[in-house]
């Protein structure tokens, strides 16, 4: 599976590379809302995992954006955030495009499960 | 940096403009009320009242400047009464907003320092699974043992860098939160120590994974119950400052702003933190 991962922290990128690559997936990230949204435009990801408070671009900066070009409901996005956000904010950005919410804390095979899971979909 | 300095001097701006209003409206106030005041005692002085004519009598050929006092005297009460009911009002109003900033400012530290933890229990529960799916490879994989070996001291690392993280946040941000949340995070980050102490000796040594994959889910339990989100994270994350007045461009760069300066001081303080360790 071809998934990127946007996210401002280091450690959960890294770590998410070690695993998803090491579990047979094709894993890049970029640290900021502006790259993730260059590279959903020039190429097609499987899943993209997508932090929501990052400080330059949020997340709701790119799915925004990407509202606007017609391509959040082309675009597989899964929220991946430790943000407080509200049920009916998630419900309001499902009904927008994107496809579901992994809160933060997560664990690994919880992660990969649920990848799994959006792609049987 | 350009549009804080301008902020910045628009704002200052604006202070000046409210202090030479507010002198020269008590400039005013006090030449109104000293020239009332020895108005009002001229026509005191001039009045002359006698046993045909009380002070308050309505007659013919009586002196009526008791009546002109009570007046100006009722007009100035009213009048002062105005002027500091304003300034009570416009004072009232000025540390409502004071209070509404600390407030959201408050919100916003809370929702940083939530994430914060979040993203480190995160990074926690992914080196402990790690580990753990590392040293049972090292069991079985004699060929590869130093470089298994080399991973996991690696993930440990990162799991003590995480937990001075996590001790950090707890210490230059624990005004934010409940004392039951300090208190389950320390006692979390001594469990992991303890293992990650141990393993010092022990070489290799199986964290108790489930035990504390338990802990860190009902502590973000915990953290919803005492903690609930009420206010939109859209909001929070880009729009600060609820009562501005500035065009909405600028709004969003300044929240972004706000956002960044958070981060910035709570990496200080770490940096801090960590020079004093």
């Amino acid at each position: 599976m071809k998934i990127l991962g946007i996210d401002d922290n280091i450690d959960i990128n890294e770590l998410l590379d070690t695993v998803l690559n090491g579990s047979g997936h094709n894993f890049i990230y970029v640290k900021n809302g502006i790259e993730g949204l260059r590279l959903i435009h020039e190429k097609k990801f499987d899943v993209v995992l997508l932090d929501l408070a990052m400080p330059e671009f949020s997340g709701f900066d790119v799915i925004n954006s990407l509202l606007k070009d017609g391509l959040l409901t082309k675009q597989k996005i899964i929220l991946f955030t430790a943000s407080s956000v509200l049920d009916s904010e998630i419900e309001e950005l499902i009904k927008k495009g994107v496809h579901s919410c992994i809160r933060k804390p997560v664990d690994i095979d919880l992660l990969l499960e649920k990848l799994e899971q959006s792609q049987q979909v | 940096m350009v549009l804080i300095t301008s902020i910045n001097s628009t704002r200052s701006y604006d202070q000046i403009t409210t202090r030479i209003v507010t002198i020269v409206l008590s400039i005013i106030m006090i030449f109104l009320v000293e020239s009332l005041y020895f108005g009002n005692q001229a026509l005191a002085a001039s009045s002359n009242a006698n046993d045909d004519c009380p002070v308050f009598s309505i007659k013919y050929g009586c002196d009526l400047s008791s009546w002109l006092h009570l007046i100006i005297d009722g007009l100035m009460a009213a009048f002062l009464g105005v002027f500091f009911h304003q300034l009570a009002h416009k004072q009232g109003l000025k540390l409502k907003k004071i209070v509404e900033e600390h407030d959201t400012m408050k919100k916003r530290r809370r929702e940083f320092t939530i994430q914060a933890l979040k993203n480190h229990f995160t990074t926690l529960l992914f080196s402990m699974s790690l580990i753990n799916k590392l040293e049972s490879m090292y069991a079985s994989d004699t060929k590869n043992r130093d470089n298994i070996k080399d991973q996991i001291n690696r993930n440990y690392e990162i799991i003590s860098r995480v937990i001075n993280d996590i001790k950090n946040i707890l210490l230059f941000l624990n005004d934010v939160l409940e004392p039951q949340i300090i208190n389950d995070v320390n006692q979390l980050c001594q469990t992991i120590h303890q293992g990650y102490v141990k393993d010092e000796y022990k070489q290799l040594r199986l964290i108790d994974y489930t035990e504390t994959k338990n802990k860190i889910n009902s502590l973000c339990k915990t953290f919803d119950e005492l903690h609930p989100a009420v206010v939109s994270i859209q909001q929070l994350i880009s729009s600060p400052r609820t009562s501005s007045n500035l065009s909405s461009s600028n709004n969003r760069t300044l929240k972004q702003l706000n956002y960044q300066k958070i981060a910035l001081y709570c990496r200080r303080l770490f940096k801090k933190g960590d020079s004093a360790n």
